[in-house]
Formats: structure tokens, C-alpha cells, sequence
């Protein structure tokens, strides 16, 4: 009996410290991410929109983790079988008369050398070498020999820093339409690290991203404002007073439920001239009868209980009782979730409407309208202006349902009997 | 039983084999031609309400005809729906004799009735157009007078000469206006919904999904056209109108956006055709304005943006830097003049000049009388056509090239419809950009002369210079080529010292289509003029 | 029973009118420099042509506005009704499924990664299959080039996208959530854990209350899908409603109210149809509510 007795004191010690728990992970999850999101709108506010420096345009990501993943620099992999299942190294065969040499520079910056002992290519690039170049190189594979280019990386350099591009020639198995005897590969130099790219005009993608936090909170806060305002009182009063009232209020909610969303938002778009804020209003118009509808089921469910009654024979006004007991102290979990994807929704509908392009214009970049200037240049593999909004959006966007969660989980949930 | 089956099949053979020969005529005919489009093409009826864009002008190539056809490169004018026409002597009239034995689609034979319709046609729509452009261009006939069913008259205000590029104007057909047929509310009466020409091709029919098929005419008076079908493909976006091509959905595309080229010539099977565009890129400053009145100031503004840097960063290069409206193409091109280099240095001279200096040292220059700021509007469209950013960034490049010298540019974009009333009609604006399109005609004096300042004509900027009025009246008014050459290569000069526009840059146009496609000749502005030469290549017909 | 059907279609009808009247109101404000009439005239006007269906007929060249309106509205129908289908199929069951088997915790895994992937937004789902058809399989999916491609590929494009609005804007998360809830409700209630106890079979029962759910997911979550088809049909070029209302507001020249108006009677009429189902499937699954 007193082991079992020590044995939870001790489970209860340890359920308290232990920060890896689900019940405060999500929370504080949510609350970086928040974090970060109103850092980001305090940076916009105080550098005012003011355009970032401009280089080197559509430069990939300098991020040598993100390059390992997709490509493998610093290497020119060009791959190649032969019968025998043996590897080869280029320079091996690279001055071999009888076969020729296997492999002839055909386009090369200024300045790039070879080294015959390391086995390699070195470039140094100047400041004039600002860009984009592209490396050709030719192959002579031979008689029995084919050679295939699996995959078309794309180098970032940097000024004033020295490149080492190792080749090695593997042999794999081809078929007769694979030959590709000169290979290209373009290399995009620039002044500064941009460890995520730059876009079409030449921008930092961090700082895009940064940049386009702006439409995130202050949007979700107008969407909030007008959805709960007005969902909890025609939800409440629907709930509570039942009969003609209830009637009267539920036909306006279904009649603001039964537009299609998106129509009303073009025609807003449309009327406001595509002022963003302005839009959002009527985006808490579309969202507040599914708050109406939430908060009358709970005043519905709370309206039979002893406590009400109880309220009611003390003499407690109705409006008291309705916005004290049953909304401020008994719905707060459902004020949350509501108010999280109030958010979401806010996000999303500004995300599809700037890539639509009835959202933003202009300067002032959002996330959408960094989709619609990257979704032309992944069909030249540069893949990186539609991938990094994406992982924005959706980190946002996860980061308000845990919150929501956390916020639930840890606070405003009950332990039933 | 075998008899009745082996002596048809051998009849059928015997008979295709005949048909075999007569299939070996000199090129084949038969294919479709796919092409895209990334704007709606709106009224077929090449005056109606709204405005004809090159889109519709493509459509009306193959449907319609003209007079007389204008040869840009060549500087000719072919006969086209007239056989020949005779000036008379005092120049104050000249005589059309038109062909005889055509048809329009329909059937109905075409006649002298049908040009002096379109003549009163085109009259009784002027001013009612948004811009009426094309409608201008008659305003030099006094009166018509129909002489015989095949011969024609027309009168002039004053003597001309040079006058014949003027009559290339599209013929409509006058039994298609008929009372009838217009109380009738019929849609198919309706020349903007089924339009009926004289052309190598006539219209077949629009679908639901706004694609316009057009089949070829079996009875045109001239060589009947190869290609047997043709599709307008109605594409809104000018990424997924590529993707198409490489996929083979379209074999066609008119114009091709720069970024866009490596990516079919990498795909292998289209050929890019270069042709000149009569489209010129520029900024308009308003003459009424305070700062931009001052000539020192609009060329400072010129020497003030690097208009290489532009083409290169955004168009590949593929173009040419214009120091006037007029392409290097053009006959009448001035060659001993160059534009301006890209030199902050005088500009800022130049402004310095001008008496606009920065007194309180916050980077930006003021008046001295009022002590304004130098700050402008900028007003541009945003685009409508998804995938087109280029225009931004030029114009960030630009205000950010003002900014170094003392200049603050707020950039305004604006819906199409707004843009054109704040720009063209209203004329409330400071600076605009602007693309101008010109077509086969090439006439720039609309653009400067004092008379057309009234809100809607386009000289919206105000323009007012005695001396390139004068040279506009002498080159309306002179018969000789070489005083004529003189008096634009004048207007080009004094345009250059006076920058009213800076103008930026001209795009090459590249026409992607398949290879199968052979003896692919493109007319520059109105593209399938000579698409009834076109053919595919044997081995591509199915 | 049939007065409180009869109220139903009434107060659906009412609706109707009032929606229409609220989109010819804000169609109206539209800033227009082409239209010279006051503002009210035009809500009269637009209203008219709402109620009385009397179309122009001038402004899509060869066809009638009714055709037009037609054709496209039988592409956006498709999809509405398809995705519908899908969902059906998918989410419901799995719905079910979760909370008959909440401890096995692979379901619960799986469930997190549907929630998870559906929360993706439609958007990006359909700039990814655009991508990976075209540079994978070398194909565009839209709609003009089906006639070129092989059965295979035509109903793979033929059911693309639905499958993008069904997979995103967090529709199934929330379908899959509520459906796992109410049958919580539901298997914890007394009669069902008798028959439970007595070894009887149970599903009866449980899709019998089940019913007036799956009603009301669908008339919550329509209006959602319905905009989810506006970013289906622009990616994709699949001409439907959602396209053509877009076109028509946003292009330059003269602006195309009739049609806004038509493809608005069409949607709200298809909202209204499932809320009325929805309304009457509730009605006649629960006896208490049969009478006043």
C-alpha cells in the first residue's frame, strides 16, 4: 500500500516538470509561432515597406542544407555505366590518347582553371562576374560508352570566395535516346548570402516573408471583430429567448450562411478597389453565422442547468446572465476555437485572393503574390519562391490550431465527473 | 456469297488508287492550325463600340479585306479588293476600279454598294468609340461617289497625295444591315457575332468556351488557302498558353513572352520567328504640370533611367532602345540620331539648371517659388493577364533611379478601365506608362499635334510645339517621298530635344509554331495576311 | 409534418429572394464607367432580371446567356457533385470508423496525417498537381485538352479536381472531427450499449442517428466547397461558374452583371437545395420534431 502511495507522488512530480508533455507543447508551439508572426509586422511597421536592396534575380537558395537535399554540390555528378560495373574517374582517362579526351570545356567563366593534381575545377569570381553563366561541358564517351545527366543542379557563388567543383564520371545504364553529350549547368553569382534565394526582381526571400507577415494579424483581428460581435449576440439572444426571436435571428444568420464565400469577396474586391482591410469585413460576415450557430447550441445546452435557475430566482437581469455566467465563464473554448480560425480562414482568403491578383497590389508583397510571380519559374526547376511561402503559410496556419489547442487544453477544459 | 464480297472490295480499291493521284498536287492541302490568344477578343465587327485590339486585327486578316494593302518593309501598296485606281491629275480625287466576280461568304456578290456603306459605317460611329483610331482615319474624304458597280469615287477635303496606304480599312458587307434582319433581332444577322468578309477564311462559328473556328473558302478569287481549319485557342494565362505548345495542344503562338523563349527552343519542335513589333514602351509626362512643363526636367528624367539595364534584366535584350516613336524599321527611322546614355551626373546638372534644387536636405529637390516638393503620380495598369510582371519592376527601377536624383515617384496601379479614363480622358494624371501600338500605317502625328487635345485623342499629354505643327500640315500636304522622309526626320529631331515621352524600348515579337508548319511568312502587324500560303508538311496531315 | 415542410420551402424561397436581393445591391456598387444610371436604378434593374429571368441576350455573341449559364454551370455541378461523392465515400466512414476504434492508436496516427494533409490549402494542392503533371507525365490538366489524351488520362483529369477540394481548406479535418464527435454521442448513449451488451447489431440504430448529422455537415460545408471551385477552376482553366464570374468582374471593357446574377441564382439555389434536404432529412428522422 505504501509503495503504490510513493509511486504516483512520484508520477505526479514528474508529470508536473516534464515540459515534453502534450498538454504545453502545443501551447507553446503556437505562441513562438505568434511570436514571430508579430515581430514580423512590428519590423514592417517600423522599416514602413521601404523596398529591400535589390541583386542578383532568381538566385537559388545559398543554404547548403537545402542544396544536400535537392542536389549535390559541391559535385557535377554525371553518371555513367560501364559493362563491368566499374567506376571511373574522369581524369584517370582525361589525357589518354588512345581514347581521346573524355571530356573538353567548352564555356567557362574567366578565371576558372583547372587543377590536374586535385582533380578539380577553381574559380575565384570577380565583381564583374555578377549573374548568371552557364559552364558548358562536352563529352566523348566512346564507342561502347554512354553517358546520362541525371540532374541539373544550379550553383550559388558568392564574390571574392573560392569554388572547388569536383567531377566524377559514373557509368550507368542508358538507352540510345538518352544521349546528351554537352552538359550545362548555370551558376548565379552574387554580392551577399541569400540563404533562401531571391525572387523575380531581385529581392531576399527572408525578407519577402518577413514582409508579408503584415497581412496576417491585423486582417484576422478586423475578421474577429465583426464575426464575434455579432455571432455572440445573435447566437445568444436566438438561444436564450427562444420563440419569434429565435426565428427572426436564425433566418439572418442563414441568410448570410447561405452565400457562396467566394462571390461575395470578389464583388467586395471589386467595389473597394481591392483594399484588403475593407475586404475582411465582409469575411466576418460570411464566418459569423457559424459562431451564431456555436454559441446558441451552448446557450441551448446551458439553459436547463441548476446554476441559470438558481441566477434567474436571484434576480439576476437576463443580459447578465447571458453574457456573465453562460458566455464569459462557460464558452471560452469555443471563443478560441472560433477566434483561431477566424485567423486561418483570414490567411487563406487573403493568400487565394492576392494570388488571384484581386488581393494586394503592388509593392507591398504578400505570400500569394509570391506564388503567382514563382509558379512560371518552376517549370525551369527554380523551385524555391513557391516552396518557402507554402512552409509560411502552412507553419502559420498550424501554428493557430495548436494554439487554439494548447490554449484549450491547458485552461478552459473541464474535468467531467 | 465470295463473289459479292471480293468484286466490291476490288471495285473500292480501284477507286481509292484513283484518288491516290489526285492527291499529289504540288503542296497538300488539309491540317488545323491551333493557335492561342491570351486576351478575349470581345465584337467582331471591326467598328463597333469597343475598342479593336491586334487580337481582333489578327482575327479580321482572315476574314475580311481591304482596298489596297500597305507593304511596311516594302513601302507598296498592293491591290487587294481594288484592281487598280487612278489618281486624277489635280489630286484632289482618285478613282478605285474593284475586282469583279468576288463573293462575300455568304454568297451575294460583292459590289461598289458594300464600300461606300462602310464609308457612311465608319462616319456615323465616330466619337462613339472609346478610341476611335481607326475611325480617324477617313477624315480626309470629303465625299464617295459610286460611278458603276465596279468603280468608285472618292473626293477629298484638300490635295493629297501618297494617299492610297489610307484605303486599307476593312470592307463589311452592306446586305448584312438591312432592316430586316436587324428588327428580326437576329443574332446570326449580327455582324459582331457572325462576321462575313471576302477573305480566304471565313468565320465557322464561336464556342461556348470562347474559341473562334474559322474554315477555309472554297470560292475566294485568290489561290485557295492550304490549311483547311483554324482555332482560336482563348487562354487566359500566358504560362499554361506555353505549357500547351510544348504539350502539342496549340501549335501556335503570336507572341511569345521573352522569359518564355529558351524554354521552347529547348523543347525542340518549334521554330521562333522574329518580326517588328510597331509597339513602343514609354512614360508620358503631362505638360500642364509645374516641374514637367520645363524641357530640363523631362530630359533629365531621360537621362536619368538606364534604358539598356531594362532590357536586359527584363526582355533578354531583345529589343532596341528608341530615342522617338518611330522603330528602326520604319522607313523614315532618323539614323544620325542616337538616345541618350544612361548619366545621373547631368542629370542632376540639368535640374540644378532648372532651378530645382534641394534646400532643407531631406533628398528631395523643391520649387523655389512655391517650395513644393517634387513628387509625382505614376499611373500604370495592373495587368490582367496573369504571369505579366515585368511592368513593375520597370517601374521600380525607374522610381528608384529618381530617388538618387532628388525625385519621389508614387506608383499608382490602376484597373484598365480606370486608367484609360484617368489617363485619356480626364487627363488627370503626372506621369503615365504607356505602351502605344501602331499599325501598318505608322502615323505618329496623332500623337503631337495641338489639334488633338481634347479629352479622348491622343495627345493627352498636351503637347503644344508650332514648329511640329507645321511639319505635320507639310507632310500631309507634300507629294515628294524625300520631303516627306525630311519632315519626320525633322519632327523625330525636334522630339528628341523636347522629350515629351521618354521613350524606352521596342520588343522584338516572336512567333512560336511548329516546325511542321512550311513557307511561313508573317506580315508584321495584322500576322495572317499571307496565311493562305501557309502549308504542313506532308507528313503531318491526318 | 408537411406544414413544417411547407414552411420550410417557404422560408428557403424567401431566402432566395433576399440573397438576390443583397447581390444585385452590392453588384451594383460596383464602380463602372461605362453604366451611367444612379445606383438605385441599377438594383431595380438587376433585381428584375434576377426574379424574372429575362437575360440580354446580346452580350456572349452566338449563344444566349441561358446557354452560356448552362454549359458552365454543368462543369461547376460536376465538381460540387463529385467532390460531394468523394467525401461521402472517404471522410464519413472514416469518421465513424475512428471513434468505433479509439484505441488503436495506427488510426489515430493516420488521422492526424488526413487532418494534417487536408489542411493544406486548395491552392497549393493545385499548383502541386499542376507541377507534377507537367514535368512527371508531360501533360496539362485542363479541360481543353482532354479530347487528345487516352481514356487513363481522361479520367484522371476528369477527377482531379474534385480530388483538390476534397483534399484541402481543412474540409475533411473538419468533416472527419465532426462525424467522430457525434457518433462519441451517439455510442455513448444507454440504448446503445445495451444492445451492445446483448451482442446485438447496432449499425441501424447508429445510421439512423447519424442521418440528420451527415445532413448538417453538408449544408455547413457547402458554401466552403463552393468556394474552394473558384481556385479549382482558375488553376485548372476549366471554364464553370466560379470562372466566368471572375472574368466578369475583373475584365476590362464593359462588365457582364446578367451573367454574375445567373451563376449567383444557380449557386445560392444549390446551397439552398442541400439546406433544404438537410432541413428535411431532421424532420424525418426525429419524431419529436414531426409536430409543433
Amino acid at each position: 500500500m505504501r509503495k503504490s502511495f510513493h509511486v504516483t507522488e512520484q508520477n505526479q512530480q514528474k508529470q508536473v516538470f516534464n515540459i515534453f508533455n502534450t498538454k504545453y507543447i502545443e501551447f507553446f508551439l503556437g505562441t513562438i509561432i505568434l511570436i514571430i508572426l508579430i515581430l514580423g509586422n512590428i519590423l514592417v511597421y517600423f522599416k514602413q515597406d521601404t523596398l529591400m536592396k535589390i541583386d542578383v534575380r532568381n538566385q537559388p537558395p545559398h543554404l547548403q542544407f537545402l542544396q544536400k537535399i535537392l542536389y549535390k554540390p559541391p559535385e557535377l555528378n554525371i553518371q555513367y555505366q560501364e559493362k563491368n560495373n566499374q567506376q571511373m574517374s574522369l581524369f584517370d582517362n582525361w589525357f589518354n590518347v588512345d581514347e581521346g579526351n573524355l571530356f573538353e570545356l567548352i564555356h567557362v567563366p574567366i578565371g576558372m582553371e583547372i587543377d590536374k593534381e586535385k582533380k578539380k575545377l577553381i574559380w575565384r569570381p570577380n565583381k564583374n562576374q555578377k549573374g548568371k553563366t552557364i559552364i558548358k561541358l562536352k563529352i566523348h564517351p566512346g564507342k561502347e560508352k554512354k553517358a546520362v545527366i541525371n540532374s541539373r543542379p544550379h550553383f550559388t557563388a558568392i564574390i571574392g570566395d573560392l569554388y572547388h567543383f569536383n567531377i566524377k564520371y559514373r557509368l550507368v545504364k542508358t538507352n540510345e535516346k538518352d544521349i546528351n553529350t554537352i552538359i550545362e549547368f548555370p551558376i548565379t553569382v552574387s554580392e551577399k548570402i541569400h540563404p533562401l534565394g531571391t525572387d523575380g526582381m531581385g529581392r531576399d526571400v527572408i525578407s519577402c516573408i518577413l514582409f508579408g507577415t503584415k497581412w496576417t494579424i491585423i486582417p484576422g483581428l478586423i475578421v474577429i471583430f465583426v464575426s464575434i460581435s455579432l455571432g455572440t449576440t445573435f447566437g445568444g439572444y436566438a438561444g436564450y429567448y427562444g420563440g419569434i426571436k429565435n426565428q427572426f435571428l436564425s433566418l439572418i444568420t442563414n441568410l448570410f450562411a447561405i452565400f457562396p464565400s467566394l462571390l461575395i469577396i470578389f464583388l467586395t474586391a471589386a467595389i473597394f478597389n481591392f483594399n484588403i482591410y475593407l475586404i475582411m469585413i465582409a469575411v466576418g460576415l460570411i464566418t459569423f453565422p457559424r459562431v451564431a450557430v456555436g454559441v446558441k447550441n451552448k446557450v441551448l445546452s446551458l439553459k436547463k442547468r441548476q446554476f441559470i435557475e438558481a441566477a434567474q430566482e436571484l434576480g439576476l437581469s437576463d443580459s447578465e446572465i447571458l453574457w456573465k455566467d453562460i458566455i464569459w465563464y462557460n464558452s471560452r473554448n469555443l471563443m478560441i476555437t472560433n477566434i483561431t480560425h477566424s485567423f486561418i480562414f483570414a490567411i487563406l482568403i487573403e493568400v487565394t485572393l492576392s494570388y488571384l491578383q484581386l488581393g494586394v497590389q503592388g509593392k507591398s508583397n504578400s505570400w500569394g503574390n509570391l506564388l503567382q510571380h514563382g509558379k512560371d519559374q518552376l517549370y525551369y526547376g527554380e523551385y524555391w519562391l513557391v516552396l518557402i511561402p507554402v512552409i509560411a503559410v502552412l507553419i502559420s496556419i498550424t501554428g493557430f490550431y495548436l494554439l487554439g489547442d494548447g490554449i484549450n487544453k491547458l485552461f478552459f477544459i473541464k474535468k467531467e465527473h | 456469297m465470295f463473289k459479292r464480297i471480293i468484286i466490291p472490295c476490288f471495285f473500292y480499291v480501284f477507286f481509292y488508287i484513283l484518288t491516290l493521284n489526285a492527291q499529289e498536287i504540288e503542296h497538300p492541302y488539309g491540317g488545323d492550325l491551333p493557335y492561342g490568344e491570351n486576351v478575349d477578343p470581345g465584337a467582331l465587327n471591326p467598328y463597333d463600340r469597343l475598342k479593336p485590339t491586334d487580337v481582333t486585327d489578327h482575327l479580321f486578316a482572315m476574314i475580311y479585306e481591304r482596298l489596297v494593302r500597305y507593304d511596311f518593309y516594302e513601302n507598296k501598296t498592293y491591290p487587294v479588293l481594288a484592281e487598280s485606281w487612278n489618281l486624277s491629275p489635280d489630286n484632289t480625287s482618285i478613282t478605285f476600279i474593284l475586282r469583279q466576280n468576288t463573293q462575300w461568304h455568304d454568297g451575294t456578290p460583292f459590289t461598289s454598294q458594300d464600300v461606300k456603306f462602310t464609308y457612311d459605317f465608319i462616319k456615323s460611329r465616330r466619337r462613339q468609340s472609346v478610341n476611335y483610331y481607326k475611325t480617324k482615319s477617313i477624315d480626309f474624304i470629303k465625299e464617295v461617289k459610286i460611278i458603276d458597280d465596279y468603280k468608285i469615287q472618292f473626293i477629298f477635303n484638300e490635295p493629297e497625295s501618297e494617299v492610297t496606304p489610307r484605303f486599307d480599312f476593312w470592307i463589311i458587307p452592306k446586305h448584312r444591315f438591312t432592316d430586316d434582319l436587324l428588327n428580326k433581332n437576329d443574332r446570326k444577322g449580327n455582324l459582331s457575332v457572325f462576321p462575313i468578309g471576302t477573305g480566304p477564311y471565313k468565320f465557322h462559328g464561336q464556342a461556348l468556351n470562347k474559341n473562334i473556328r474559322i474554315s477555309v473558302n472554297n470560292n475566294y478569287w485568290n489561290k485557295k488557302g492550304h490549311i483547311k481549319r483554324v482555332e482560336m485557342h482563348h487562354i487566359a494565362d500566358r504560362t499554361s498558353m506555353i505549357n500547351r505548345l510544348i504539350n502539342g495542344g496549340i501549335k501556335l503562338v503570336i507572341e511569345t513572352p521573352p522569359k518564355e523563349l529558351t524554354r521552347v527552343e529547348n523543347a525542340g519542335d518549334y521554330n521562333t520567328e522574329a518580326y517588328t513589333s510597331f509597339r513602343i514602351h514609354a512614360f508620358a509626362y503631362n505638360n500642364k504640370n509645374e516641374f514637367l512643363k520645363y524641357r530640363k526636367v523631362r530630359q533629365a528624367m531621360t537621362y536619368a533611367t538606364n534604358r539598356i539595364h531594362l532590357l536586359n534584366e527584363w526582355y533578354n535584350g531583345k529589343g532596341e532602345v528608341l530615342f522617338g516613336p518611330v522603330v528602326s524599321a520604319h522607313p523614315y527611322y532618323n539614323d544620325n540620331l542616337a538616345p541618350r546614355p544612361f548619366d545621373i551626373n547631368t542629370a542632376k546638372n540639368l535640374l540644378d539648371q532648372a532651378g530645382f534644387k534641394d534646400s532643407n536636405n531631406d533628398n528631395v529637390r523643391e520649387s523655389p517659388d512655391t517650395g513644393k516638393n517634387m513628387e509625382f503620380e505614376l499611373i500604370y495598369p495592373s495587368s490582367t493577364v496573369a504571369s505579366e510582371t515585368e511592368t513593375q519592376s520597370v517601374i521600380e527601377s525607374f522610381a528608384n533611379w529618381m530617388k538618387d536624383i532628388g525625385i519621389i515617384i508614387i506608383q499608382k496601379p490602376l484597373i484598365m478601365d480606370k486608367y484609360l479614363d484617368q489617363s485619356f480622358k480626364n487627363q488627370d494624371f503626372d506621369i503615365v506608362w504607356i505602351q502605344w501600338t501602331f499599325d501598318n500605317s505608322y502615323d505618329i502625328t496623332s500623337l503631337f499635334h495641338s489639334n488633338e487635345t481634347e479629352p479622348g485623342d491622343d495627345n493627352f499629354i498636351n503637347y503644344k510645339n508650332d514648329q511640329v505643327d507645321a511639319l505635320i500640315n507639310e507632310y500631309f500636304n507634300s507629294n515628294d517621298k524625300e520631303l516627306r522622309r525630311a519632315c519626320i526626320n525633322s519632327i523625330q529631331k525636334i522630339l528628341n530635344k523636347d522629350c515629351p515621352y521618354t521613350f524606352l524600348y521596342n520588343i522584338d515579337n516572336y512567333a512560336s509554331i511548329h516546325y511542321s508548319y512550311q513557307n511561313v511568312r508573317i506580315e508584321p502587324y495584322y500576322f495572317f495576311t499571307f496565311l493562305p500560303e501557309w502549308y504542313i508538311a506532308e507528313e503531318y496531315i491526318w | 409534418m408537411f406544414t413544417k415542410i411547407l414552411k420550410q420551402i417557404l422560408l428557403v424561397s424567401l431566402l432566395f429572394f433576399s440573397a438576390g436581393i443583397i447581390i444585385s445591391a452590392l453588384l451594383a456598387l460596383v464602380p463602372d464607367i461605362y453604366v451611367q444610371d444612379t445606383i438605385l436604378n441599377r438594383v431595380i434593374n438587376n433585381f428584375n432580371t434576377y426574379i424574372t429571368f429575362d437575360y440580354n441576350d446580346i452580350q456572349f455573341g452566338n449563344f444566349s446567356l441561358w446557354e452560356v449559364i448552362l454549359s458552365r454551370s454543368i462543369v461547376s455541378l460536376y465538381i460540387i457533385s463529385t467532390t460531394v461523392f468523394l467525401i461521402f465515400l472517404t471522410g464519413i466512414p472514416f469518421g465513424y470508423y475512428i471513434s468505433y476504434k479509439k484505441h488503436s492508436s495506427f488510426i489515430q496516427i493516420i488521422n492526424k496525417i488526413v487532418c494534417a494533409l487536408s489542411s493544406v490549402p486548395i491552392l497549393i494542392w493545385a499548383l502541386l498537381f499542376n507541377y507534377i503533371f507537367f514535368s512527371l507525365f508531360q501533360k496539362s490538366p485542363e479541360y481543353d485538352t482532354i479530347n487528345n489524351e487516352s481514356t487513363f488520362w481522361k479520367y484522371v483529369i476528369f477527377l482531379l479536381p474534385p480530388f483538390t477540394v476534397m483534399i484541402g481548406d481543412g474540409i475533411l479535418a473538419d468533416v472527419i472531427r465532426r462525424m467522430k464527435e457525434e457518433t462519441d454521442k451517439i455510442l455513448n448513449e444507454d440504448y446503445i450499449k445495451v444492445l451492445h451488451a446483448r451482442g446485438l447489431s447496432t449499425n441501424k440504430h447508429v445510421f439512423h442517428a447519424l442521418l440528420p448529422v451527415i445532413g448538417s455537415v453538408f449544408s455547413d460545408k457547402i458554401s466552403y466547397l463552393i468556394g474552394g471551385i473558384v481556385v479549382v477552376e482558375y488553376v485548372y482553366n476549366w471554364k464553370g461558374l466560379g470562372w466566368g464570374i471572375l472574368n466578369a468582374i475583373t475584365r476590362a471593357g464593359t462588365k457582364n452583371y446578367d451573367f454574375v446574377l445567373g451563376a449567383s441564382m444557380v449557386l445560392v439555389a444549390v446551397i439552398l437545395i442541400v439546406y433544404l434536404i438537410n432541413e428535411i432529412i431532421t424532420i424525418l428522422s426525429d419524431p419529436r420534431l414531426r409536430d409543433n
